[in-house]
C-alpha cells in the first residue's frame, strides 16, 4: 500500500444510518456530508411545514475552561468563523465554529493570551455529534425526548441548556432560523446513531424529514441559518 | 332499530348515519359511530355484561363512566377493557370474561349459593391440609382467580408516546368549573393546559338535557363554555385524557390512549367534580341497577332508554333532577323516594306513581335483572322501619343518593381531607399555595356556584404567577365563593349485615363480610381493607371507599372523621405498563469502528450500553493470530480524559498511589486508582503529552466515576487543573503481535523502532494519513501499539489497517480472546478480579504503592495496612486436571470455602486451563496445590505467581 495513496475521510456517528436512508454525499473539508436524501426542494418544503433534522457534526467545537474564560469570552463571538458561544457554567464555554481548523483555535487562544488567570482550549469536534432541528414542529418533537421547559420564556432564542435528551446527556441550543423555530442538539458521538434514529422515531407523526446541505442552502436563501451568525448564549436548564 | 333507542337529540354523541358492526361472544351486534360497546349492547337488550369476581353473580351497566367493574370485557384480545367508555370499532371482537361456558349460563354461578362457606378471608384458613395437596390447590385457585386472560402472543402497542408539557396553569377537569377557571386564567394572560377525561368538554352538564337554573338546558351551557375555550389560543385542551398522578414538583401525569403527557405547571387547579357510588341494600348489584349520573349518560349521550319503568332513590336535589331527566326521556317513574323527610313538595312535582319522603331502598328483586324494588321508611336514627316496606314493580332502579367529591388526585399529594357534616362528604383542606380546587370538588353544589367558584380559582392561579392588575389581586383574595350545603341525608349503615348487600362490587365483599372482619379484630380501616380486600379491586375504591369507611365507623362506634381513610397512591386510573415505560429508547453506544465489525462476521456482546465485539471467528484462531502474526482489537470503549493545567502533574501525583509527577513528556505509566479506604477502583494508563498536559485512560465503564472523582477533588477551585472527557472524541485500536511494527510501518512515516518508541513510550503523527497518538503498551503480552485517533476517521482507519495487514495474517480479535491473552500475562481487571474489599497489597500491586510519597488518596489506610498480615492474595493458577471452573467458584480447604475464582479460561497456546483466584496467604506460594469446588465436585489446581506466557516480557518489550 503506497503511503501517498492514503485518502482518509471523515464521517459522523450517524453516517451508516444516513447511508441506509439513501443519502447522497459531498466531500467538504474531508467530511462526507449528506447533500440530500431525496429532492432538496421537497425536503425544504417539508421542513417549512413540519420539522427537519440535519447532521451538522462537522461543525468545529472548542471546549474552553479556566479562570480567565468569563472575563474575555465575549470577544470570541466576534472572531471570524465562530458561529456561537455556549456557556454551560461559569468558567466554561463551548465555542461552535464553521469548520474545525487550527486557525480558529489559535485565534481563540490569543483572545485570552493577555488575560489574567488560565485558559485551556481543547478541540472536541470529534467528541460531539450535532443535529439541527428546524421547523414549526421542532419544539413538539423535542418535547417527546426531553423534560426541560422549551417555552421561549425559559429557553429563548440564542440560549442553551444542559439537559437529558432521550436518556442521554446533551446540550440543547435554541437557535431560530429566521422565522422558523430551530435548535441544535449536541450529544456524545458514541450516541450519534442512537440519537439520529430516536429523533426519527419521535418525529414520525410530526412530518419529520432528514435534510442535507442542498436543502439548507434553499432554506438559507429565505432564513439566516446557524452557520452565518454568531451570538452569545447560555444558561443551565432547571 | 331497537325500541330502546330514543329519538335523535343534539346532545348525543352518536351518529346514526354511520352504522357499525362488532361481535360479542360470537354474535354480531349492530351499533353506530360514537357509541360505546356497553351502550350498543344495552340498546340490543343485553342486560348481563359480566360475572362478579367471587360469586359469579350477574352484573350490568351501572356507572357508565368507567369507574365500576361491571362492564369489563376483552376487546380485540386486550382484557379488562371498560366497555362503558370504549368506543365501538367496526369489526371489533368483544368477549365476556370470567364465565364458562357462557355469560348467560356460567357454571360457577353456583358459588353464589355457597357464600356461607367462602366468606371473606376464607383462603387464609382453608386449603391447608393435607399439605401435599397444596400444589393442586394452587393450580386450581390460579385458574379461578383473576379477571380476564392475557394473550402472550398479542403484540404490545408499538406507538406508546411520552410528551413533556410546561404551562402556567394546569386545570384538571373539563366541566363548568374547569372551563371557567381556564377562561379566567387565560383572560389574565396565563397559558393553560386543560385536562379532561371526556371526548367533549362540558363535564356532567353534557348529560343534563334539562335546565337546572334559568331556561337554558345544561348541555347548551356546557357547549357555549366549550366553544369559548376552543376559541382561546392560550388554552391547550387534552381531551379523552385522564390525570392519573399528581407528583412532587407540580407534575401531573396524564394518559390519553397511547400517549402519556407529563405536565409541569406553576399552578394547578383541580376541578375534578364528583361521582356517585352505590347504596348498600339486598341485591344491590342486580342488572338494571344504575347510578343516577350513569343512566343520565346513557340517555343523553347515546340516546338509549335501558328500561321502561324506574324507581329512583334520592337523598338530595341531584336525585330529583335525575328523576326529571328520566321522565323527560319517556321512562315511567314507578316510584321516587327521597331520604329527606321534608321533600314531599318537591316529590309531588315529579308525577311519579309513588312518591315517598323519608324512604329508601332495602331490596332489589329479580333473577336475571331488576323486577321489583322494596322500599322502607327511615326512622329517626336513619334505620329502615320494619313493617313499612312497600314493593314496586320496575325494571330500572336508579340510585342517585351516594355522591362524593372526586378527591383521588388530591389525596395522592397528601392533602388533608376533612369530613364536613354540613356538606356530607370529605373535602380537601390545607392545600399548598400552588394547588387549588374548584367546583363540586371544592363544595359548590349549584350551577351558578360552580361557575363562580371556577372563575375565582382561575383568577387566583393567574394572580399568583404575577398576572393581573390591582383589582384582580384584590378580587383573588376574597373569600371562596360558591360553597353550598348539599342538604343530603344518608341512611345509617348500622343496620346492614347481609351477604347480598355488596359494599365492594369488584371483590364481592358484603356488609356481612365487613361485620365479620371487624369482629375478628380488623377494626382499623387500613387492616379492614387488607383483610377484606375492599377498595382493592379495579374500581380502586371509587365505588366502595366511602361506604366502607361509613360501615367501619358505624360498626365500631366511631365518627367518620376519626375512622380515617385508606391511603391513595398513583395511578388514579389504570395505566398500561408499556405506557409508563414509554417509547423503547434503548441507548446503544457505538465505537467509531462499530459498523466495520459486521463485515468481519462479529458476534456482539453488551458491556453496559456499549456494543463490543466478543469474537469474530474462534477464540483459538484469534489468540493464535496475536501470538504468531498480528491482531487488531477495537478498544474505543476505553475511557479517555484530557487533563491540563499548571497543577495537573501534582494533582495526578496526589490522586494516584504511584509516581506521576516525574513522568517525562513522551512517556507512559500504568495507573491504579484507589479510594480513600485504599481500595482499588480502576486502572489504566497515564501518558504525559507535555509539561502540563496528560492523557489518561480508564477502564470501560469506569470513565464516569473516574471523571466525577477527579472533578470532586477539584471542587474547591484551588488548583489549576481542567479535565475534559474525550472518550467519544477518539477511536482506539490495539495492534498487537510480532508483526505489529511491520504493519504500522507500512502506514506511517514515524520511527517505531524500540529506540525511538520504547516500551511505555509514545509517538504522535500521521497513520494512514490520520493524526494519531501511538502508545506502546501491552495488555495481551505481545509487541503492541495502542492507536488513538479522531473518531470521525474510525470507519476509514479500521478497514485501512486490515487491508494493509492482509498479507501479514492480520486478524481482528474480540473481547473473549483478549481475556485469554491478558490472563496469560496475569493482568488484573479491576471490578472483575477485584472487589470492594481489594487493596493493592493483596492484589499483587504493592509495587505501585509509593508510601514514601508525602500524600496521596488512600495513603492513610494503606499505611495502616502496610506490614500487617494479609487476609488473602490474588494469585494465578492452572488446573491440573483440565477442568474449567466457573468464575465465582469457591476455593476450598476440605469443605470450607477459603477463596474464590475470579477468572478462568482455557489457553489455546498453553493447552491448559488458567485463571486467577483469591486464596489465603499460606496458599499463595508458587506450586501450592489449591482445590476448586466446581459443578459439585472438587478439582485440583496449582498456584502460579509469574505470568504464564513470556514471564520476563521479552516479546512485549522487543
Amino acid at each position: 500500500m503506497a503511503r501517498g495513496q492514503f485518502q482518509p475521510y471523515k464521517v459522523s456517528g450517524a453516517y451508516r444510518a444516513q447511508l441506509a436512508q439513501k443519502a447522497t454525499w459531498a466531500d467538504v473539508d474531508g467530511w462526507r456530508l449528506p447533500v440530500a436524501f431525496g429532492d432538496p426542494a421537497d425536503e425544504a418544503a417539508r421542513v417549512r411545514r413540519g420539522v427537519g433534522v440535519q447532521d451538522v457534526s462537522a461543525l468545529g467545537k472548542l471546549d474552553v475552561k479556566g479562570t480567565a474564560v468569563d472575563g474575555s469570552i465575549e470577544e470570541c463571538e466576534r472572531l471570524e468563523g465562530v458561529c456561537a458561544v455556549l456557556r454551560p457554567k461559569p468558567g466554561h464555554a463551548l465555542i461552535l465554529t464553521v469548520r474545525q481548523d487550527d486557525r480558529t483555535r489559535v485565534a481563540v487562544e490569543s483572545v485570552f493570551a493577555q488575560a489574567p488567570g488560565c485558559v485551556h482550549v481543547t478541540d472536541i469536534t470529534s467528541a460531539l455529534a450535532a443535529f439541527a432541528l428546524v421547523g414549526p414542529n421542532a419544539a413538539d418533537l423535542l418535547a417527546r425526548l426531553t423534560s426541560i421547559d422549551l417555552r421561549p420564556c425559559s429557553l429563548g432564542d440564542d440560549r442553551a441548556a444542559s439537559c437529558t435528551v432521550a436518556h442521554v446527556h446533551a446540550t440543547l441550543y435554541h437557535r431560530d432560523w429566521g422565522a422558523m423555530r430551530g435548535y441544535m442538539l449536541l450529544v456524545g458521538r458514541d450516541a450519534a446513531e442512537y440519537m439520529w434514529t430516536t429523533i426519527h422515531h419521535a418525529g414520525e407523526h410530526l412530518g419529520l424529514t432528514p435534510f442535507g446541505t442542498a436543502a439548507e442552502r434553499l432554506l438559507s436563501e429565505t432564513q439566516a441559518s446557524v452557520t452565518l451568525r454568531a451570538h452569545a448564549v447560555g444558561v443551565n436548564a432547571r | 332499530m331497537s325500541d330502546r333507542r330514543l329519538p335523535i337529540h343534539p346532545a348525543q354523541r352518536v351518529d346514526r348515519s354511520r352504522p357499525l358492526t362488532f361481535s360479542f361472544d360470537g354474535k354480531s351486534v349492530a351499533a353506530f359511530h360514537g357509541e360505546t360497546i356497553a351502550a350498543a349492547l344495552c340498546a340490543e337488550g343485553v342486560q348481563t355484561l359480566s360475572r362478579s369476581f367471587k360469586y359469579h353473580r350477574r352484573r350490568g351497566l351501572l356507572c357508565a363512566a368507567g369507574r365500576c367493574p361491571n362492564c369489563l370485557m376483552t376487546v380485540d384480545g386486550v382484557p379488562n377493557v371498560r366497555t362503558c367508555t370504549e368506543p365501538v370499532r367496526d369489526g371489533a371482537v368483544v368477549r365476556s370474561q370470567h364465565a364458562w361456558p357462557s355469560l348467560e349460563n356460567d357454571v360457577q354461578g353456583v358459588l353464589d349459593s355457597f357464600d356461607a362457606l367462602i366468606p371473606v378471608g376464607f383462603y387464609y384458613k382453608t386449603f391447608m391440609q393435607p399439605r401435599w395437596l397444596w400444589p393442586t390447590y394452587e393450580r386450581a385457585l390460579r385458574r379461578l382467580a383473576g379477571l380476564g386472560r392475557f394473550d402472550p402472543t398479542l403484540e404490545p402497542g408499538a406507538n406508546s408516546d411520552v410528551v413533556h408539557l410546561h404551562t402556567d396553569v394546569a386545570i384538571v377537569g373539563g366541566g363548568p368549573a374547569g372551563l371557567s377557571a381556564a377562561l379566567e386564567a387565560a383572560r389574565l394572560g396565563a397559558d393553560a393546559v386543560l385536562i379532561d377525561d371526556q371526548p367533549r368538554l362540558g363535564g356532567h352538564l353534557q348529560w343534563h338535557l334539562l335546565a337546572t337554573e334559568g331556561t337554558t338546558p345544561d348541555y347548551q351551557v356546557a357547549e357555549r363554555l366549550a366553544q369559548r375555550v376552543r376559541a382561546e389560543p392560550r388554552i391547550r385542551v387534552l381531551s379523552d385524557a385522564t390525570a392519573f398522578g399528581l407528583y412532587e414538583g407540580r407534575l401531573l401525569t396524564v394518559i390519553q390512549r397511547e400517549r402519556m403527557s407529563k405536565v409541569r405547571a406553576d399552578r394547578i387547579v383541580v376541578a375534578s367534580g364528583g361521582f356517585e357510588h352505590p347504596l348498600v341494600f339486598q341485591n344491590n348489584d342486580l342488572p338494571g341497577v344504575f347510578l343516577g349520573e350513569g343512566i343520565q349518560r346513557v340517555i343523553a349521550l347515546y340516546g338509549i332508554a335501558p328500561g321502561k319503568r324506574a324507581v329512583v332513590v334520592a337523598n338530595d336535589n341531584r336525585g330529583l333532577r335525575a328523576a326529571r331527566e328520566l321522565k323527560a326521556a319517556g321512562i315511567e317513574l314507578a316510584a321516587v323516594v327521597d331520604a329527606r323527610v321534608d321533600s314531599d313538595a318537591a316529590l309531588r312535582t315529579l308525577g311519579a306513581s309513588v312518591a315517598l319522603a323519608g324512604y329508601t331502598v332495602v331490596e332489589a328483586h329479580g333473577s336475571k335483572r331488576v323486577e321489583r324494588v322494596s322500599l322502607a321508611r327511615l326512622d329517626a336514627s336513619g334505620r329502615p322501619t320494619k313493617g313499612s316496606e312497600q314493593t314496586v314493580a320496575a325494571d330500572l332502579l336508579v340510585l342517585a343518593a351516594g355522591w362524593e367529591p372526586n378527591t383521588t388526585l388530591l389525596a395522592q399529594e397528601s392533602c388533608s381531607l376533612e369530613f364536613r357534616g354540613d356538606l356530607g362528604a370529605r373535602f380537601p383542606t390545607g392545600l399548598p399555595e400552588w394547588l387549588s380546587v374548584a367546583g363540586e370538588v371544592a363544595g359548590a353544589a349549584t350551577l351558578d356556584g360552580i361557575l363562580r367558584n371556577g372563575t375565582q380559582a382561575g383568577l387566583r392561579a393567574a394572580v399568583l404567577i404575577g398576572l393581573g392588575d390591582a383589582a384582580d389581586r384584590a378580587a383573588s383574595t376574597a373569600a371562596t365563593t360558591g360553597l353550598e350545603p348539599s342538604g343530603s341525608v344518608r341512611p345509617t349503615m348500622a343496620a346492614h349485615s347481609n351477604t347480598k348487600e355488596f359494599v365492594c362490587l369488584c371483590e364481592d365483599v358484603s356488609t356481612k363480610d365487613i361485620k365479620h372482619a371487624l369482629q375478628e379484630g380488623f377494626d382499623h380501616i387500613q387492616t379492614l381493607k387488607r383483610y377484606t380486600t375492599v377498595t382493592m379491586g379495579p374500581c380502586q375504591g371509587k365505588m366502595c371507599h366511602h361506604t366502607s369507611v361509613e360501615l367501619c365507623a358505624s360498626m365500631t362506634g366511631q365518627t367518620i372523621a376519626a375512622t380515617g381513610t385508606t391511603t391513595t397512591r398513583p395511578p388514579a386510573a389504570p395505566v398500561p405498563l408499556g405506557l409508563l415505560a414509554g417509547p423503547a429508547h434503548n441507548l446503544i453506544r457505538q465505537t467509531p469502528c462499530h459498523h466495520r465489525h459486521n463485515e468481519s462476521g462479529v458476534t456482539w456482546m453488551d458491556m453496559g450500553a456499549w456494543k463490543r465485539p466478543l469474537v469474530y471467528s474462534t477464540v483459538e484462531a484469534e489468540c493464535r493470530a496475536v501470538h504468531e502474526h498480528v491482531g487488531i482489537i477495537d478498544v474505543g470503549t476505553l475511557g479517555k480524559l484530557d487533563v491540563k493545567g499548571r497543577d495537573a502533574a501534582a494533582y495526578l501525583e496526589w490522586i494516584h498511589p504511584n509516581r506521576v509527577a516525574n513522568l517525562k513528556p513522551g512517556r507512559i505509566r500504568y495507573r491504579v486508582m484507589l479510594d480513600d479506604a485504599g481500595i482499588i477502583v480502576d486502572d489504566g494508563t497515564i501518558a504525559r503529552l507535555g509539561d502540563d498536559h496528560f492523557f489518561v485512560t480508564t477502564g470501560t465503564g469506569a470513565l464516569e466515576s473516574v471523571e466525577q472523582w477527579l472533578e470532586w477533588w477539584l471542587a474547591d477551585g484551588a488548583r489549576c487543573v481542567h479535565t475534559t472527557n474525550i472518550t467519544a472524541a477518539l477511536g482506539a485500536v490495539n495492534v498487537a503481535g510480532p508483526k505489529s511494527r511491520e504493519l504500522l510501518s507500512r502506514v506511517t512515516d514515524l520511527d517505531l523502532s524500540s529506540a525511538a518508541v520504547p516500551y511505555l513510550g509514545l509517538a504522535q503523527g500521521l497513520v494512514a494519513g490520520v493524526p494519531a497518538l501511538l502508545l506502546r503498551i501491552g495488555f495481551v503480552g505481545e509487541l503492541g501499539y495502542e492507536l488513538h485517533f479522531p473518531a470521525e476517521y474510525g470507519d476509514y482507519l479500521w478497514s485501512t489497517l486490515l487491508e494493509a495487514g492482509n498479507d501479514l495474517g492480520i486478524a481482528p480479535f474480540g473481547v473473549e480472546a483478549q481475556r485469554v491473552l491478558r490472563l496469560e500475562k496475569l493482568h488484573i481487571i479491576p471490578g472483575h478480579d477485584t472487589d470492594a474489599l481489594s487493596n493493592p497489597f493483596e492484589a499483587d500491586l504493592g509495587w505501585a504503592v509509593k508510601l514514601e510519597k508525602p500524600d496521596f488518596i488512600g495513603r492513610a489506610a494503606l499505611s495502616r495496612l502496610h506490614g500487617q498480615p494479609l487476609r488473602q492474595r490474588l494469585v494465578g493458577f492452572e488446573m491440573t486436571d483440565g477442568t474449567l471452573p466457573f468464575e465465582g467458584d469457591a476455593v476450598v480447604a476440605g469443605n470450607a470455602p477459603v477463596g474464590r475464582v475470579t477468572s478462568a479460561k482455557r489457553s489455546p497456546l498453553l493447552g491448559r486451563t488458567i485463571g486467577m483466584a483469591w486464596v489465603p496467604p499460606d496458599l499463595a506460594v508458587e506450586g501450592s496445590l489449591v482445590h476448586v469446588k466446581t459443578q459439585d465436585r472438587v478439582s485440583e489446581g496449582r498456584v502460579v505467581l509469574k505470568p504464564f506466557y513470556d514471564p520476563e516480557g521479552e516479546r512485549l518489550k522487543g
